[in-house]
């Protein structure tokens, strides 16, 4: 959506999220501190929008309708299985509960929890960028 | 449980059965029949053993006194035989004076002798041709001297043979006096000349003479028969026989030719005694018999008759008695077993009953278990249901938490994350802040409907009523909608339709809350549709007592899986929402005595939700529509 020519070295990240305001901030911050970032609100659009071994990192909410963080995860894992997905959620009950049944694969250290801050999502987003 | 039935059901029946207690009954009195027939048999085979004994004995005794009756008959005869032939010796007769003085009395003086031992009643003499020439009878009795009796028979035998004659023993025959009688004779012949000059003679009664040996005249007690050598009765108890020839027809027909009696009878004519028993129709009798023997020659015969019956008597006491013994000992065996089987029946009575007793009260207090279980297990199912609605209270508690959390987190992370922008992105201040404000409203309604909720269950939500024209207020609400779709979403037509626009509908009811219901109703109807119509419809119910608003969307209708409990707390099916408003709506509308509701539309193009509110009462309104004017 908020597409700017991307510069050199720039790393790119894609944010999906169901509420629109969200995906706005983040996109502003992370733009802010140089990411070139693609978002979208439907989780469907941007499974079909996605580009294999183009982004750094994903960014993915978890309470979506239609379909949710976890599914999104795995459809996108089928399409790039090399690519950094990290959970940015506000359902830590839920995130959790589904994090210890079926994706217990998935680090704890991959789930940023809402509400954080602009610098807090930054060194969350290096740190797992920056990690193997 | 079930196997304690059991065991009650059948000890019930496994303890002296009808069947079983019939059987030993039946057991008992065949044991009983049995025995009365074993004793009464061997009673009779005692009794038959005794009676035989006894007959057996009195064969014996009566061989012995019969023989004693022929000999004494025999010697008695043959007494006065020898006077007989003493006085054919004497001088008087030797010299042939049949019929003078002198042998008058040696005939008188022997006649005295003679009647002195035997009822012999007549001694007389015969000339050489049979004149009755002396003849001693009893006085005043007829004589006959000078009678020619050659005719008689005996006579005749008497004297067939004159020179080698003895001493003779006659058959029986009616004498001149018509008595049934005997006579013995003996020869009066000179000894040294053997001139014969006549007989001398006694004729004897037959029934006086044999009557002074035993009983003659009673048939039913012993009795004696004698016959003569032609077996024709001199005297026997049975007077119709007296003269009779024992093989005569008269005789035959009355003893029904009877073999034993023939033959026995036949065996004494010829000389021989014996005994016998036989019964020819008139009772069982035992004879006995022997003959009289003159000088080694049988001359007369003698039989003895004992009716058995008359030999029972004797010992028919005693086997009465003893009969009666036995019936005691049976009847009173038969007694004490018939009343040991009446006191095992009520014995059996008595426990059967005891048992059923016993069983009623263990069902009775296996029915009050069975209740007291069933009680457990109702508490148990309500302790179970209680526990299950805990357990559901506490998930929806949970889910309620997770999705408050989450729902007041994004707009936090909203406003958290855009005032941090703030700095970086002067020239988008604006819509930066928009964003802040919208997100800041998103924090109050969620806070404000948790507060709602919240009131709800303590049941401290309180109405604010007043009484106003409904139509006004639900056509206001619309419109700012309208307001607010226009500047946004033009793919979504939002319509009102009233049924009487100059119409007033007068409710009494919390304006606030009522704005708040048709709200929430809007917005759910405008978040899942996207675009087409949405019609807010309001009218009076038939009855006129209430009004009927229904908003129809033509969105993607409401989903099967939370059709059912829409109306409950945390159903959404929205991300963005916290499942709150339906529930509080519902509690308003019924707050206000209405009724809420929805449905989809059967091609799935859309949803209606329908609440009602009661009118105020048609004489109120008017007063109250009049001052509004």
């Amino acid at each position: 959506m908020n597409q700017k020519q991307p510069q050199q070295g720039q790393k790119r990240i894609l944010a999906v999220d169901d509420e629109p305001d969200l995906t706005t901030i983040c996109s502003l911050a992370l733009e802010h501190y140089g990411f070139k970032v693609d978002t979208f609100n439907d989780s469907y659009e941007a499974l079909s929008r996605f580009r294999p071994d183009y982004y750094d990192l994903v960014i993915l909410d978890i309470k979506m309708p239609k379909m949710d963080g976890f599914e999104l995860y795995n459809e996108l894992k089928k399409r790039d299985s090399n690519v950094k997905v990290c959970f940015l959620t506000a359902s830590e009950l839920y995130y959790e509960e589904f994090r210890k049944k079926e994706y217990c694969a998935l680090d704890k250290n991959l789930f940023i929890q809402k509400p954080i801050d602009n610098e807090e999502l930054l060194k969350e987003v290096n740190k797992i960028i920056e990690s193997c | 449980m079930d196997f304690l039935k059991n065991i009650i059901k059948g000890g019930g029946a496994s303890f002296f059965s009808g069947k079983t207690m019939k059987i030993a009954i039946v057991s008992i009195a065949s044991i009983v029949i049995i025995s009365y027939g074993l004793f009464f048999y061997l009673q009779s085979v005692t009794e038959n053993d005794i009676k035989n004994s006894l007959i057996e004995q009195q064969r014996q005794r009566q061989i012995e006194s019969t023989r004693a009756i022929s000999q004494n008959i025999g010697s008695n005869l043959d007494s006065i035989m020898t006077r007989l032939q003493l006085l054919a010796g004497s001088a008087d007769l030797q010299g042939g004076q049949l019929s003078d003085n002198s042998t008058k009395r040696l005939l008188e003086e022997v006649y005295r002798q003679i009647t002195a031992i035997t009822p012999a009643d007549r001694l007389f003499i015969l000339d050489k041709d049979n004149i009755v020439k002396t003849n001693i009878v009893p006085k005043g009795e007829n004589t006959f001297v000078g009678t020619n009796i050659s005719a008689f028979n005996w006579v005749k035998e008497a004297t067939s043979d004159r020179n080698n004659n003895g001493p003779h023993f006659s058959d029986g025959f009616i004498g001149l006096d018509n008595k049934y009688r005997i006579a013995l004779s003996y020869p009066i012949i000179n000894r040294q000349t053997t001139e014969y000059f006549g007989l001398i003679g006694v004729a004897i009664p037959t029934e006086s003479f044999f009557a002074h040996y035993g009983n003659i005249h009673d048939v039913n007690s012993q009795f004696l028969a004698v016959f003569d050598r032609n077996a024709t009765y001199l005297a026997v108890g049975i007077k119709e026989l007296l003269g009779k020839n024992f093989f005569g027809e008269f005789t035959q027909k009355f003893i029904n030719h009877n073999p034993v009696l023939n033959n026995l009878s036949r065996n004494l004519f010829a000389g021989n005694e014996g005994y016998g028993v036989y019964d020819y129709g008139r009772g069982e009798r035992l004879t006995t018999q022997f003959p009289i023997f003159m000088n080694g020659v049988p001359e007369y015969f003698v039989q003895v008759v004992t009716p058995t019956q008359l030999i029972y008597s004797q010992i028919n006491d005693v086997l009465f008695t003893q009969r009666i013994e036995t019936f005691t000992l049976l009847a009173g065996i038969t007694a004490a077993i018939v009343i040991l089987i009446v006191f095992l029946v009520k014995w059996n009575n008595i426990l059967r009953n005891e048992v059923k007793n016993r069983t009623r009260d263990l069902e009775s207090s296996l029915k009050k278990l069975e209740l007291k279980e069933k009680e457990l297990n109702k508490s148990n199912n309500r302790l179970e249901s209680a526990n299950e609605q805990l357990k559901l209270h506490d998930k929806m508690q949970k889910e309620f938490i997770n999705i408050a959390s989450h729902e007041m987190k994004t707009p936090t992370q909203a406003i958290l994350g855009t005032s941090g922008l703030l700095q970086y992105y002067p020239e988008r201040r604006d819509e930066l802040i928009e964003i802040i404000r919208r997100n800041a409203k998103r924090l109050q309604t969620l806070t404000s409907d948790i507060l709602d909720v919240t009131r709800i269950e303590s049941q401290t939500f309180h109405l604010e009523k007043e009484r106003f024209n409904v139509f006004e207020l639900l056509s206001e609400v619309t419109k700012d909608y309208m307001e607010k779709i226009k500047s946004g979403n033009n793919d979504i037509k939002l319509i009102y339709e009233q049924q009487n626009i100059n119409h007033q509908i007068l409710v009494e009811a919390d304006k606030g809350r009522i704005t708040q219901v048709l709200s929430n109703i809007l917005n759910n109807a405008l978040k899942f549709t996207d675009k087409g119509q949405i019609v807010v419809d309001v009218h009076e119910s038939n009855d006129k007592k209430e009004i009927i608003v229904s908003i129809t969307d033509t969105g993607r209708g409401i989903s099967k899986d939370i059709f059912a409990k829409l109306f409950s707390k945390f159903v959404t099916k929205s991300s963005q929402g916290t499942g709150l408003g339906l529930y509080i709506s519902k509690s308003i509308i019924e707050a206000h005595g209405g009724r809420i509701w929805a449905e989809n539309r059967k091609d799935n193009t859309g949803a209606t939700f329908i609440f009602t509110l009661p009118k105020v009462n048609e004489d109120l309104a008017g007063g109250v529509g009049e001052n509004h004017r």
